[in-house]
């Protein structure tokens, strides 16, 4: 079989780098004439007219192709390297040049370098891919054999994946849900451009949680006020009892007070925004044999920190803590009279009637006492598709191991 | 057991490998042979029981730096390395594995790191052992691949046959299926975490770039199987871009947008 298409087509690449410059400098000229991108643009249900059309067309081509033997170049070496070749390239340049940031180059501003995915030239390369990959497939399903069902799988499942992500991506909405603990029910949103979108559900924040890691005790250099961050004298956690050793000295963690105030050289415990981290640390240096005890506060807006100078180069400091875990407990009712209780968390979303519901962000001024928290909802219908093609890249990936023992 | 540790722990498995590797080549007879590869074992199992007591210290899988995926890539590859022996026979295949093992080992050395106990939000998933572990036996049986292609390369130089790529093709069929398997991983938790199971974040392009390097491989090798060189070629860019999606992304300018980096404080 591979022998005799290399037959047929010999080494013969340059045909296929000629249509995929072709299609990459046609792409380049609409975005410098400002053609608006129509990538992203369609939405349901031209999304689905255009992808069933897709899918005939190719099939249409593949079926001609196949009983006029026509079309071959499409099925050949050349076409599919080329095409994985464009789109390849494109790739490299969104994995290199830092997307939707401004930027002061006229060439990347010119060819909207800096947002790839919503260009001509991008979805003349997507379309290519389909093309190739559509008919290959077909000609295979066409010409079935056993032996070729990994080839299916992987082929038919990568097609899926590529247009359910480049058309679907119209379809895809995502919208962001302030909820407040003094709040009732909500049941709108905002979307990328702040505005108000109604939502097929309302939602109450009984509760927002948040839990955090001890803080960290840091090497800063005095000159730059900058965290000592990497290898060995990086910032560890203040665990009571740990021990911790930056440079030449060895420091002996002997209390760590959480959500406190300094009150008259003491600390008093409040359950409030304001209250800080304190920690009483032992110092020795293993040179000079010096010995101190020292007490360092986590800061914020109302309390600075409270920080120990070490020498000359180095001072000590408590990092404000790291985000363990946290979780919206929220109520829930829809227009179809489902209702309940449920807990969003980072990892855990909740889903409700097609849509899903993420823990985003909450106030991080406030932090742990952040009366507010942000959901993100995502609705995006043609996720169903690609996960089905990634379902059959999957299982073709192992069958294609186990075909080849078999060969 | 912590990094503080961990450098008597990785000479003495290097130590180990080198004596055993030393042995295993100089050796003629199977008794003495065996014995060898019994040394190959001692030494990743040394390592093997201090991930597990690493592990048990830090309360958390340790996966998340890079320190920490450069310790499981140097078990993995004393594994996949031990393993082949098995399968194909080839003591050089086994022992470069054991040097980039002692390799990776080594930076961990020169490089230390400190036990960070902390887990951010994202990371506390199911997902998480799955996915990483998956990618790191990913990586070394890519490695393992283009070891075994240059040992290959080597023999034809020397003895002159022509140069056998079927078991080279086996092993990367093996690491692309695990390849797909991390980055689908990675797709399904991203889903559940970030609300998209793919956003172009720069390693997540990087990933792509990866799988489509070993596709173009796979592809040559279907299509043009006399076309060594290309063959070759590919593989090489293709365990570079590897590494550029490992821990060449910090470099890149579109590094800033990644919300990828675990590893800084």
């Amino acid at each position: 079989m591979t022998a005799k298409i290399e037959k047929r087509y010999s080494w013969d690449h340059e045909s296929g780098i000629l249509v995929s410059i072709a299609l990459a400098i046609a792409g380049f000229m609409l975005e410098m004439i400002k053609v608006n991108p129509v990538n992203g643009i369609l939405r349901w249900p031209d999304t689905l007219i255009v992808g069933v059309s897709l899918f005939l067309l190719i099939f249409l081509i593949s079926i001609i192709g196949y009983k006029k033997n026509i079309f071959n170049w499409l099925r050949s070496p050349s076409a599919t390297f080329s095409s994985i070749l464009l789109f390849t390239f494109f790739a490299i340049l969104i994995g290199i040049i830092p997307q939707h940031t401004d930027t002061d180059s006229a060439l990347i501003k010119g060819l909207r370098l800096n947002s790839i995915l919503n260009t001509w030239y991008f979805m003349f390369s997507t379309i290519y891919l389909l093309f190739i990959l559509g008919t290959v497939t077909f000609y295979k399903i066409m010409k079935f054999k056993s032996t070729k069902i990994s080839f299916i799988i992987n082929h038919l499942g990568l097609w899926f994946v590529v247009l359910g992500m480049s058309i679907g991506s119209g379809d895809r909405t995502e919208l962001f849900m302030s909820v407040d603990e003094e709040q009732n029910f909500i049941w709108y949103a905002y979307d990328e451009n702040q505005e108000v979108v109604e939502v097929p559900f309302a939602i109450k924040l009984n509760d927002f949680k948040l839990t955090e890691y001890p803080p960290k005790i840091a090497l800063i250099q005095n000159e730059s006020q900058k965290i000592v961050g990497k290898g060995i004298n990086a910032p560890q956690l203040a665990l009571r009892g740990s021990v911790v050793e930056f440079e030449k000295y060895r420091l002996k963690v002997l209390q760590v007070l959480e959500d406190v105030v300094s009150v008259n050289d003491t600390f008093r415990k409040i359950n409030m925004p304001g209250a800080v981290y304190a920690c009483q640390i032992e110092i020795h240096d293993k040179i000079s044999e010096a010995h101190s005890i020292e007490w360092l506060t986590t800061g914020n807006r109302t309390f600075p920190a409270e920080f120990k100078k070490l020498d000359n180069e180095h001072s000590l400091v408590l990092l404000n803590p790291q985000v363990k875990r946290y979780e919206s407990i929220v109520q829930f009712h829809t227009p179809d009279g489902k209702q309940g209780n449920s807990t969003i968390e980072v990892n855990k979303p909740l889903e409700l009637n097609g849509w899903k519901i993420y823990q985003n962000s909450y106030d991080s001024n406030l932090g742990k006492w952040s009366p507010v928290s942000t959901l993100q909802l995502v609705y995006d219908p043609w996720k169903k598709l690609v996960y089905i093609g990634f379902l059959m890249i999957l299982a073709g990936s192992f069958l294609m191991i186990v075909q080849r023992r078999k060969n | 057991m912590t990094w503080i540790q961990f450098p008597t722990i990785a000479f003495i498995s290097i130590l180990i490998w080198l004596i055993s590797s030393l042995f295993f080549v100089i050796s003629k007879t199977k008794i003495r042979q065996t014995f060898s590869l019994i040394g190959i074992y001692l030494g990743a199992t040394v390592l093997i029981t201090f991930l597990i007591f690493f592990w048990i210290e830090l309360d958390r899988p340790p996966m998340r730096t890079m320190g920490e995926t450069r310790l499981w890539y140097s078990v993995f590859l004393s594994l996949i390395g031990i393993i082949l022996f098995h399968v194909i026979k080839n003591k050089g295949l086994l022992i470069f594995n054991l040097f980039l093992a002692s390799v990776f080992l080594l930076i961990n050395v020169f490089k230390p790191e400190i036990h960070d106990k902390t887990l951010m939000p994202a990371l506390q998933s199911p997902w998480f052992i799955p996915h990483v572990t998956v990618y790191m036996i990913a990586y070394a049986t890519f490695g393992t691949a283009l070891i075994l292609f240059f040992i290959e390369l080597y023999k034809k130089k020397r003895q002159g046959h022509i140069v056998d790529l079927n078991s080279i093709d086996r092993i990367v069929y093996i690491a692309y299926a695990l390849l797909t398997t991390g980055i689908l991983f990675g797709a399904f938790w991203a889903n559940e975490a970030w609300g998209n199971y793919w956003a172009w974040d720069p390693k997540e392009t990087w990933a792509l770039l990866t799988w489509l390097g070993y596709i173009s491989y796979i592809h040559i090798r279907k299509m043009h199987p006399k076309k060594i060189d290309a063959a070759l070629t590919i593989m090489i860019i293709s365990f570079i871009v590897l590494h550029i999606c490992w821990f060449g992304i910090s470099y890149l300018p579109s590094a800033g947008n990644s919300i990828h980096v675990y590893s800084g404080n």
